[in-house]
């Protein structure tokens, strides 16, 4: 039946009744009025034959559904002020959570896994040794001998390149590239999406020079210009002719721009011969295995294999689903689950902040809950309407979170997004996602209050509100659910905090305070040569060709060369030895940093030489090695004594150098502790360097130049006059400011994201306490009034009533510290400029957390002052 | 309720007996509510107790399950009252149960053993 049956119908059907029974008993001889009651009589309870109507209705269930969320609609909007509240802070949660979410599905789905066709069959080579990877001639071997494998690709790291001017009027790049096989499309069933692949005479050590490109790279650089293909790009000094762009699904999110011949690397790379050079692992290999053949049967194949190199060989293992390290692939679930732990915490926040209000107000609610349980509503029915408002609650703070969420991945995605032509698109997952979070949000942190509230006891529910039993001692019951409501949030938004506390002062550090110079007017001009085809006879040669042309340029008040930026880590850390010191292990020494500079260095930077003398241009080659050092240096290691004329040593094997002077400290003065430096003079910079390992040649240096104006207007000077003998040279101009503003960019992104999270779960923690202790007050109304009426002080009921508070406060700090020893191992690892936990940020953290915390049990605390005794009393 | 006389030898209805009875009334024709309650009565000597509280939900039971069919009209004595007649569904249904009922009737017999007098 499709329709439904009016339940006015039913009732004139029972008067209809009554009247045709009370005609027929007039008839059988009764007197009228006999006949009414008689009649009615029979029928008996009519209310209970209506009620069995209405209920026997199909529409009941759906009824009830629809009158509880008018109900609570009403009551939500009723009390406004709470159901923002608790929209807004389930808003913030949810929708943090699905954001990031949809940042990790997204990042997965970009990752190179995402690209390779059936990967079933996808394997990979690794080696058994520690780094994994494989050396040039093992692969070929492999390549040759193994049958189990259909194709074998080998691929090796990302390497810098500068790339040559590639039009007239345009300028050298720095790129990166990766050295590929030429199988390396193929072997995971991709093709080039123009052109072709290395052909075989390519891949012959000094075979023609060939490249393909990243397909996003070509849609950037060269606007998708199918006539790119037979194009010759410079690559560090060496003409490359273009023969293909790879598939558009390949690497996406990789950030290599050009793919090239594994035996161009002795070409292009200036790091020697690595074809040859057996110690040189660096190839990572993956192979499409034969149809038949299964990974164990290749496996057994490569067991045999392996032997046949030699006795010094490590063992091969095939790997499923490619050549993914799985030493890599486990910190990566290590890091998505910290950060989803992390998320959850912030969504708990939300959620116990929900139940803590919801617990509160049920407590304001509670006469109205036993009115109705007294008035026979079963208490199934009950907890399914105060289920109905917390997940009404939890579906509007759903909904909102989505909206927050959407806008804060985009916003993210396009912060960190370093491939362009990405979008961020998000899937029915991650909507689904956001959904199933809302409705277990609502059903797990309502049910708790949802069934709290509706176990009163009627009779006292309705008599005297204020009797809820002698409280038991606070310690006893500490890890209540309910005080876990207090406690948890207060742990996760103190250990928030802290991070976010080392991370401003680490950005402090560096970027607020800057250096102990005027680095605004400071320009750094540094180049490539050693990548760009020069020698060390040229280098020099344009290094004084150019710094004497740039000391005439007007708006230069100084130029000096320096072989690392005062503002890095120097070249490098050595430990200090001084001549005729005992000789102790290299752990234990003090470990400097240092650098080569040229005279004019310290006038340059504006940094005066207090003790000694500054280099002259007598310091060079040849003559006796001599060296400067720091304030701190000397504070550290030569406390209280003369450090003019001590002979140090700065590495193992190189010559002793006498120091000459000691400058003032490059940090800034403000700054607790400073960083020890040594400077040798650019001469003596071979000796100081010998045997170490060093990315560019010890000549090669980068200008630091003085400007007495606008430095804006200098910088394009500068550019223009670092060209004029080769415009095909890669330079990078920007004053120290803004290299050091880059350098500490993501971490300041960091440390406010970290804050402003920090901040939200310090809200959330404090409204979370003031929801829960104004329930406390309300519970224990009589007994304050009693303890009011027999005499007790107003400041004897707060301390009463902020007791139990006070414990757990001190429990959530406790744990938070824990919480924070624990994260901050984790970030010193991400992050190791960090630093550990320092005592000034703790306890500032602590005590602003504590306060805040106070004060939101210092309100409720002033509700119980206000009850009336006698009101109080009267309840019963 | 309408309290009962311990002496009274009427006999209360066997549950889900009701729904068998009414279709059986309502064989003979339309009737109300009321009538099909005296019918039942008459029909039993009296014996059958129908309580008019449980009759009504009965009826829109059988309604709603599509066996009986109602309409308003006017009674003998020009009252309006709520006139059910038996569907082609509610016939099948009454056969149905009848059989049921028989069965159950006669192997509680056997069971019970010959009447004593």
């Amino acid at each position: 039946m499709w329709w439904r049956r009016k339940q006015g119908d039913f009732h004139d059907e029972l008067e209809a009744h009554l009247q045709l029974e009370a005609d027929q008993l007039n008839s059988e001889g009764l007197d009228p009025v006999d006949a009414q009651t008689a009649a009615r009589r029979a029928l008996g309870n009519r209310t209970s034959a209506e009620e069995r109507f209405y209920e026997s209705s199909r529409w009941m269930v759906g009824q009830h559904f629809l009158r509880d969320l008018r109900f609570a609609t009403r009551v939500l909007l009723k009390d406004a002020k709470f159901s923002m509240l608790a929209i807004l802070g389930l808003a913030l949660g949810i929708g943090i959570t699905t954001a990031i979410f949809a940042l990790i599905t997204a990042t997965m789905r970009f990752g190179d896994w995402a690209a390779v066709q059936d990967p079933d069959s996808y394997v990979g080579l690794l080696s058994r040794a520690r780094d994994t990877s494989l050396s040039y001639s093992d692969f070929r071997y492999f390549q040759q001998r193994a049958t189990s494998f259909s194709a074998m690709s080998a691929e090796s790291g990302r390497w810098g390149f500068i790339l040559g001017p590639v039009s007239p009027g345009s300028e050298a790049e720095d790129v990166e590239g990766r050295f590929e096989s030429a199988d390396f499309l193929s072997v995971i069933g991709l093709h080039p999406a123009l052109g072709r692949s290395f052909s075989k005479e390519e891949e012959q050590v000094a075979g023609p020079p060939v490249a393909l490109l990243n397909f996003q790279f070509w849609q950037r650089k060269f606007s998708g210009d199918p006539g790119v293909l037979g194009k010759t790009v410079v690559l560090n000094n060496h003409a490359v002719s273009i023969v293909g762009v790879a598939d558009a699904r390949f690497a996406v999110a990789d950030g290599a721009s050009f793919y090239l011949p594994l035996e161009m690397q002795p070409l292009l790379s200036d790091r020697g011969d690595w074809l040859h050079a057996a110690r040189a692992t660096w190839l990572i290999v993956g192979a499409r295995l034969r149809p038949g053949a299964t990974r164990q049967r290749a496996q057994a194949e490569m067991d045999v294999l392996s032997p046949a190199l030699g006795p010094d060989k490590v063992a091969v293992s095939v790997t499923a689903g490619g050549p993914i390290n799985p030493q890599k692939r486990r910190e990566i679930l290590t890091a998505v689950v910290a950060v989803i732990v992390a998320l959850s915490m912030i969504l708990l926040i939300a959620c116990s902040n929900l139940a803590n209000l919801l617990l509160a107000r049920s407590v304001v609610r509670r006469r109205e809950i036993g009115v109705r349980l007294s008035l026979g509503a079963s208490r199934a029915r009950l907890v399914c309407q105060l289920l109905t408002e917390s997940m009404l609650l939890a579906i509007a703070g759903g909904m909102l979170g989505m909206v927050f969420s959407s806008w804060l991945a985009k916003a993210v995605f396009v912060l960190v997004n370093p491939t362009p032509g990405l979008a961020l698109q998000l899937d029915p997952t991650w909507f689904l996602y956001g959904v199933a979070l809302s409705l277990v949000t609502g059903v797990s942190f309502g049910l708790g209050p949802a069934l709290a509230a509706t176990k009163t006891d009627l009779a006292r529910s309705l008599h005297s509100e204020g009797m809820s039993g002698t409280p038991r001692s606070p310690s006893e019951r500490i890890w209540a659910p309910r005080n876990l409501l207090v406690i948890v949030p207060l742990a996760v938004s103190l250990m928030l905090l802290i991070a976010a506390g080392l991370a401003i002062r680490f950005v402090e550090r560096t970027f607020f305070t800057g250096p102990g110079f005027d680095s605004a007017h400071l320009i750094a001009m540094s180049f490539r040569l050693n990548s760009q085809g020069y020698d060390q006879a040229r280098t020099l040669q344009f290094q004084e060709d150019l710094r004497s042309r740039v000391a005439g340029t007007p708006g230069v008040s100084a130029v000096t060369l320096a072989a690392a930026s005062p503002i890095s880590r120097g070249m490098g850390v050595f430990p200090i030895v001084s001549e005729g010191s005992a000789v102790s292990a290299e752990e234990s020494l003090l470990h400097v940093e240092c650098d080569v500079v040229s005279a004019g260095f310290f006038e340059t930077l504006g940094v005066p030489v207090v003790r000694g003398r500054a280099f002259a241009v007598s310091d060079r080659d040849g003559s006796a090695p001599v060296a400067i050092v720091s304030q701190e240096l000397v504070r550290r290691y030569w406390p209280g004594e003369e450090p003019l004329g001590k002979r140090i040593r700065l590495n193992t094997g190189s010559s002793f150098f006498e120091v000459i002077g000691v400058v003032r400290d490059l940090d800034n003065p403000r700054l607790s502790s400073a960083t020890p430096v040594a400077y040798v003079p650019v001469g003596q910079g071979k000796l100081l360097l010998a045997g170490a390992r060093l990315e560019t040649p010890p000549y090669q240096m980068q200008f630091l130049i003085r400007s007495s104006g606008e430095p804006a207007a200098l910088k394009s000077t500068l550019h223009h006059e670092a060209l004029a003998t080769d415009p095909s040279l890669w330079v990078n101009i920007q004053t120290l400011q803004e290299l050091r503003e880059e350098s500490v960019g993501p971490i300041r992104m960091f440390s406010l994201l970290l804050s402003a999270l920090g901040a939200l779960a310090l809200l959330m923690a404090s409204v979370g306490i003031y929801a829960i202790l104004a329930y406390a007050v309300s519970q224990r109304t009589r007994e304050i009034g009693i303890r009011m009426a027999l005499g007790a002080q107003r400041r004897e009921v707060v301390i009463l009533v902020m007791q139990r508070t006070v414990v757990l406060i001190v429990w959530g700090i406790g744990a938070g510290f824990l919480g924070a020893l624990a994260l901050s191992r984790i970030l010193a690892k991400g992050l190791g400029q960090l630093g550990g936990l320092d005592p000034v940020t703790c306890v500032s953290v602590a005590v602003l957390l504590g306060t805040v915390a106070l004060l939101a049990s210092y309100l409720p605390s002033r509700k119980a002052l206000r009850v009336d005794p006698v009101q109080a009393l009267r309840c019963e | 309720m309408p309290t009962q006389d311990p002496s009274d030898e009427r006999i209360a209805l066997l549950q889900g007996t009701l729904d068998l009875l009414i279709l059986r009334t309502l064989l003979f024709g339309p009737q109300h509510g009321q009538g099909v309650a005296r019918a039942i009565q008459e029909q039993s000597r009296d014996v059958l107790l129908v309580d008019h509280g449980t009759l009504y939900p009965a009826l829109q039971r059988l309604e709603s399950k599509g066996w009986i069919a109602a309409e308003w009209g006017t009674s003998a004595n020009n009252r309006r009252a709520r006139f059910y007649t038996i569907t082609k569904a509610g016939r099948k249904q009454l056969t149905q149960e009848t059989n049921q009922w028989r069965k159950l009737a006669t192997a509680i017999g056997r069971v019970l053993g010959p009447e004593e007098h």
